[in-house]
């Protein structure tokens, strides 16, 4: 087999060239990062969260780092699905990669209309955030409370032809759990993890570092808990798994390939190395040809016994 | 912009807190006054880059002048010649040097750097200009300027701060450039929008990405519908005192 084939995977109904995509928010819509590297190169793009309108976002500060962590509270400032469609789409079809469009609302109403907005647009998978921590309504309560979710996923289902992907919180008590409900309500794939919860506290001012109080931890620090995460939803759910958390380097993707991911999505390490992903593709093409085995059969296989 | 690796071929104290690193200049990478690289040691325990202010460059070389805060600044301060450092730049939009008025530079502390490379441009355009300089003790940094046109100011000698000087000089006809403490920044921006002065100033924000992409870096910006938050690393770090949304 070819290096090609050995790279290739899917995610629901949406064929990867390789299983390296690069995570929702940490990466804008690939301008930035386009003066780095082709981003041919990557599987897939998931763009910055989009919401119907603009968003201005929280006040500063935004940002805290913590050991090998970050948190986060954007709240989801981008200038709204109108610009993402006249700007960005045209942009990121320069290149030979898949558009995934992040979308958020605050309400079901919300989630539906620019699904079905975005549904009729050159986008290839649209993915769900259910999950965001940063905003004060709507955003993680979708992703926290099973009935909410369920009508959240059916009600944009119910207007998604293209591959639907559900982004879920990892701040559940059994997110196989919201798995499963996804999976009932036809969801073609899942992402995870998105942010974890956290905060931090400015001991002179004594008060919390950030507006809201609480913020989105991401980075390396969360990587064992992510790779937890998506294992346990491996096991709950046929639907294929987008696994994210804290990758930041080629061994990391490749846990998160074995523990069922059939692509991964690159974020926080980023920031200090910006080649990550060319890395890290470089990486699954040794160590595939050294194993003799493609991705497809690598996904899950911590589940069955390993490589033997 | 590029993200490479770079020899240190300097690092020399200036004084207890700062201190100035030369590194290889990388091949292409040139700067203008108010731009800045993000960097990062060679096994650094830290997730993020660290943000710094060219402070000037030459041919060869660029110079940094760092104030030890934290973590990274403590372990670039005992970095040795040869060792090398991650570099990533040139990042933001630098001062506006288009203006021909007199130009008044005002820093506090370790925001004097950006400022170094702007006295040098200014110098090479024969614009006239004063240099006011304020620190809390140790002034060592101030050496790295020019002694004419000149002035620093120092809390521990005089009472007062360094817009105590600005006071003394503002006037119709300049345009201000300052960088240095927030406090200070906006004292400096409303002094030259009540004397009707331009100003450029030159603001810090806790970074992730550094090129734009994170949306962490925000202040707030004023538009025609109320304010926006634009990005310090990209939109900035230098922005005009009439368009930032302070209150
Ligand atoms: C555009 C820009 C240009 C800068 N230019 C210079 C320069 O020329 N010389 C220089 O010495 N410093 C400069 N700084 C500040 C410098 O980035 C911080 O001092 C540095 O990141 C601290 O790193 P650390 O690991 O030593 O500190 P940490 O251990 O991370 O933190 C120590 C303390 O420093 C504070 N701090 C951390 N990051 C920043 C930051 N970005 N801005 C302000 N405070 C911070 C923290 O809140 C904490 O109180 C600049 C910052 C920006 C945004
Ligand atoms: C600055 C920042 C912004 C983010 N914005 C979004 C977003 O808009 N939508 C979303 O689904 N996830 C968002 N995320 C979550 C990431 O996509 C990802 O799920 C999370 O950061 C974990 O991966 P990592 O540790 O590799 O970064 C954001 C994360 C960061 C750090
Ligand atoms: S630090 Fe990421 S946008 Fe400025």
């Amino acid at each position: 087999m070819g290096v090609n084939t050995l790279l290739r995977t899917t995610i629901g109904t949406l064929e990867l060239k390789n299983p390296v995509t690069v995570a929702s928010g940490t990466f804008g819509c690939g301008r930035e990062f386009a003066q780095f590297f082709d981003l041919s190169i990557l599987g897939a793009v998931s763009v910055k969260g989009i919401t119907l309108e603009p968003r201005k976002g929280n006040p500063p500060p935004r940002l805290h780092e913590t050991p090998m962590g970050l948190l986060n509270s954007i709240g989801l400032q981008n200038p709204g699905v109108e610009h993402f469609i006249r700007e960005e789409i045209p942009f990121l079809r320069r290149y030979d990669t898949k558009i995934i469009a992040n979308i958020n609302g605050n309400t079901i109403e919300e989630y539906r209309e620019l699904s079905s907005i975005l549904n009729r647009e050159d986008v290839d998978a649209i993915e769900l955030n259910v999950s965001c921590p940063n905003v004060k309504e709507g955003g993680m309560v979708f992703g926290t409370d099973k009935e909410m979710l369920r009508r959240a996923v059916r009600a944009v289902r119910s207007v998604v032809t293209k591959c639907l992907i559900v982004k879920l919180s990892p701040n559940v008590t059994s997110i196989a759990d919201m798995a499963r409900i996804c999976q009932e309500e036809g969801a073609d794939a899942i992402s995870l993890v998105n942010t974890f919860s956290g905060m931090a506290i400015d001991v002179q001012s004594g008060r919390p570092v950030f507006h809201l109080v609480g913020a989105g931890m991401s980075g390396p620090a969360i990587k064992p808990l992510a790779l937890k995460k998506v294992y346990d939803v491996y096991q709950a759910v046929e639907v294929p798994i987008l696994g994210m958390g804290g990758i930041s380097s080629g061994d990391d993707a490749v846990e998160f390939l074995l523990a069922g991911s059939s692509a991964i999505a690159v974020g926080t390490a980023m920031f200090s190395n910006p080649l990550l992903p060319v890395e890290i593709l470089r990486y699954l093409k040794s160590f595939t040809r050294a194993k003799k085995m493609g991705v497809e059969h690598i996904t899950g296989l911590a589940h069955r016994g390993g490589f033997s | 912009m590029q993200c490479v690796t770079s020899k240190i071929l300097s690092v020399c104290d200036l004084g207890e807190e700062y201190y100035r690193i030369i590194l290889e200049r990388p091949e292409n990478m040139v700067f203008s006054p108010g731009q800045f690289v993000s960097v990062m040691d060679q096994n650094s325990p830290d997730l993020l880059r660290r943000p710094f202010s060219v402070a000037s460059q030459t041919q060869r070389e660029i110079l940094l002048l760092i104030k030890e805060v934290g973590k990274m600044t403590k372990r670039l301060r005992k970095s040795s010649p040869g060792d090398c450092l991650s570099v990533m730049g040139p990042l933001g939009k630098g001062f506006d040097t288009s203006g021909q008025n007199k130009a008044l530079l005002i820093g506090g502390g370790v925001g004097i750097a950006p400022l170094l490379g702007l006295s040098q441009e200014l110098d090479a355009q024969g614009r006239d200009y004063l240099c006011l300089l304020g620190f809390r003790d140790e002034c060592e940094p101030a050496k790295l300027f020019k002694k004419t046109n000149l002035r620093i100011h120092r809390e521990t000698k005089e009472p007062g701060f360094v817009t105590d000087l600005l006071k003394e000089v503002l006037q119709e006809g300049v345009e201000v450039f300052a960088c240095g403490p927030l406090p200070m920044l906006k004292a400096v921006r409303s002094m030259c929008m009540e004397a009707g002065v331009p100003s450029q100033l030159s603001l810090e924000e806790k970074m992730a990405c550094g090129i734009g992409a994170c949306i962490g870096c925000a202040v707030p910006v004023k538009n025609n519908s109320g304010t926006v938050y634009k990005k310090v690393c990209s939109d900035g770090p230098v922005f005009r005192g009439e368009e930032l949304a302070w209150e």
